[in-house]
């Protein structure tokens, strides 16, 4: 039995990595090569470029697990169905211009002329959207505010009853929070484009030095971020990236995209039936697929997390109007980041390796985080292009002059640690 | 009956003596503090000095709840972290407990709420709301891990 699994799990791992996935579930995910993505309206040119489809059996599945504007170009992301709607007749005027034969371009494009009245597009769009645009809309926000408040206070009460959170009152809280406030309404300075959130700030007895987001604008920073003015750098930037989560509504769009997949995954139920009954003759098809989704939805959590990074140092550009303390704030953060392993440099791993990596694969969170190295060097392009931003909304900047060197120069990797002998 | 046993009956009659019999405003919108009002159920508890605490202080009362959460809740609250959570830092831990112990303010405090207890688990628990009630959440989370330990329970 277990020589039979042990044949399973390897003939699951190829040579390039522990498995062979569909390019698109490992992570290298295509474009639809409609448009060139970057000419196109943020949300509806992310919606494009995130195209992802999982291999199951011969049919190929289109995925909503996928992300997105990685550089933030805008802070908060559409929230009402109207903002969708104008999202779409954008990219049909875009498309126009890229590929006048596509058939959703020449629709979008009508569509644009004959619907002044946004409730009539609306109702067009619902009629007859081809296909591609359909696709492009499945990724956009549609889970209703309401709701979206309702989930994150539901999370939030299970804080609340587990006495997880500080009270405002009481002999400890109130001095607490009367600093994370003022911090928190100098990050949410930076927010200057219209939101639908009434952010609510709460202090965590977690003795970690971490901040959450929930759906909704609820925002959790640990005590010891406050409580420890060494470490008040990191919590800018902390409570910068979990107000990023919240605006671009990460949260609700996990939940919406899984929603989605589920759906699109089901489409594929009689090959993924088909699949499970070739479990005997050919185990690594079904690890394979689901390995493959595992994959894409960790994925989708990095790089919702890259973009907040990105969105954070935004926020902070702006909110704090001092390019020291935003880098102190990124540094900050990057200070706290695990150090780099250096993987020593190994033949082809051995049986055993390539299990115990396929059983760490299997059972690690989906809530994955990007590498150290992925988020720093993440930073050090945010960085580099507040360089190349307008001179309007930077008080620190004089217009024309690019940013003072000490301030934005790259953000060094904390330093590589080697792995100990035999660890 | 265990040791184990008796403390997690111990500990359990106490979450149901100081059941939120009472409501108090609320701190933070959402947020409802627990009272602790002493029942007959509490009788039960062995120690007079844990039933006093339960019975005669709110704040303690609500520590030794949110500490009795994190003892046995296997659940974890969603959300979207910053980072991956790190191994608690037991040379910080220690320290901070080192600290505390030093500070003569909270060394009566202990001694007035530990006075009577001769269960060492007991002792730790309560040593632990107490901490938890000051914000020491370093040096709690060190003993809680201790009694994970003793207990054997599985986190």
């Amino acid at each position: 039995m277990t020589t039979a699994l042990t044949t399973a799990l390897l003939a699951a791992c190829g040579t390039d990595g522990p498995l062979r996935l569909p390019p698109s579930a490992a992570g290298l995910i295509s474009g639809t090569g409609l448009v060139t993505p970057s000419a196109l309206p943020t949300s509806a040119a992310a919606a494009l470029a995130g195209s992802a489809s999982v291999q199951i059996g011969r049919k190929q599945v289109e995925v909503a697990t996928v992300e997105l504007d990685p550089s933030c170009s805008r802070l908060v992301t559409p929230f009402e169905p109207s903002d969708n709607v104008s999202e779409l007749l954008a990219l049909g005027a875009t498309m126009a211009g890229q590929s006048a034969s596509d058939s959703a371009s020449e629709y979008l494009r009508n569509l644009g002329k004959s619907t002044p009245v946004m409730g009539r597009a609306a109702a067009d769009l619902k009629r007859g959207l081809p296909m591609s645009l359909r696709r492009a809309a499945l990724r956009m926000n549609w889970l209703p505010m309401s709701l979206e408040q309702m989930y994150g206070r539901r999370t939030l009460d299970e804080l609340q009853t587990g006495n997880r959170l500080m009270p405002r009152e009481g002999r400890y809280g109130v001095a607490q929070y009367r600093i994370a406030d003022a911090m928190f309404a100098q990050v949410l300075a930076g927010v200057k484009e219209p939101h639908p959130y009434k952010f609510e700030l709460f202090i965590s007895t977690d003795s970690s030095q971490n901040a959450k987001a929930y759906a909704g604008g609820y925002v959790v920073i640990d005590d010891a971020l406050i409580k420890q003015p060494e470490l008040h750098d990191k919590a800018y930037f902390a409570l910068a990236h979990e107000v990023a989560h919240v605006l671009q509504r990460h949260e609700t769009r996990a939940l919406q995209a899984r929603v989605i997949d589920s759906l699109a995954l089901s489409a594929g139920l009689p090959e993924l039936i088909k699949t499970i009954h070739q479990a005997h003759s050919e185990p690594a098809a079904v690890l394979r697929l689901v390995m493959g989704g595992k994959l894409m939805f960790e994925k989708h959590a990095e790089s919702q997390e890259l973009q907040s990074d990105s969105c954070a140092v935004r926020l902070l550009d702006l909110g704090l109007a001092n390019d020291q303390r935003l880098l102190a704030a990124v540094q900050g953060f990057v200070k706290s980041l695990p150090k780099q392993v250096v993987a020593p440099a190994q033949a082809k791993p051995n049986a055993i390796e390539e299990v115990t990596k396929l059983a760490d694969l299997v059972s690690r969170p989906v809530d994955a985080h990007p590498t150290t190295e992925a988020r720093v060097k993440n930073l050090g392009t945010m960085l580099a292009k507040l360089r190349e931003r307008p001179v309007n909304g930077n008080p620190t900047v004089k217009p024309g002059a690019p940013l003072s060197k000490p301030a934005l120069k790259p953000v060094p990797l904390p330093t590589l640690i080697k792995p100990k002998s035999g660890g | 009956m265990t040791r184990r046993f008796e403390f997690l009956l111990g500990v359990a009659f106490g979450l149901v003596a100081s059941a939120p019999s009472r409501a108090q405003a609320p701190a933070v919108p959402g947020i409802s503090r627990v009272s602790c009002e002493a029942k007959s159920t509490v009788t039960t508890l062995q120690s007079a000095r844990f039933k006093h605490a339960f019975a005669t202080s709110p704040e303690v009362c609500s520590s030794l709840n949110a500490v009795f959460s994190r003892l046995f809740s296997t659940s974890r609250p969603g959300g979207r972290k910053l980072e991956v959570d790190k191994a608690l830092n037991v040379a910080a831990a220690e320290q901070q407990r080192k600290a505390a112990h030093a500070d003569p303010g909270f060394r009566a405090e202990l001694d007035a709420l530990l006075a009577g207890e001769i269960d060492p688990l007991r002792q730790q628990f309560l040593e632990a709301a107490l901490l938890h009630d000051l914000g020491h959440f370093l040096a709690r989370d060190l003993l809680l891990q201790q009694l994970v330990a003793s207990l054997g329970l599985e986190k």
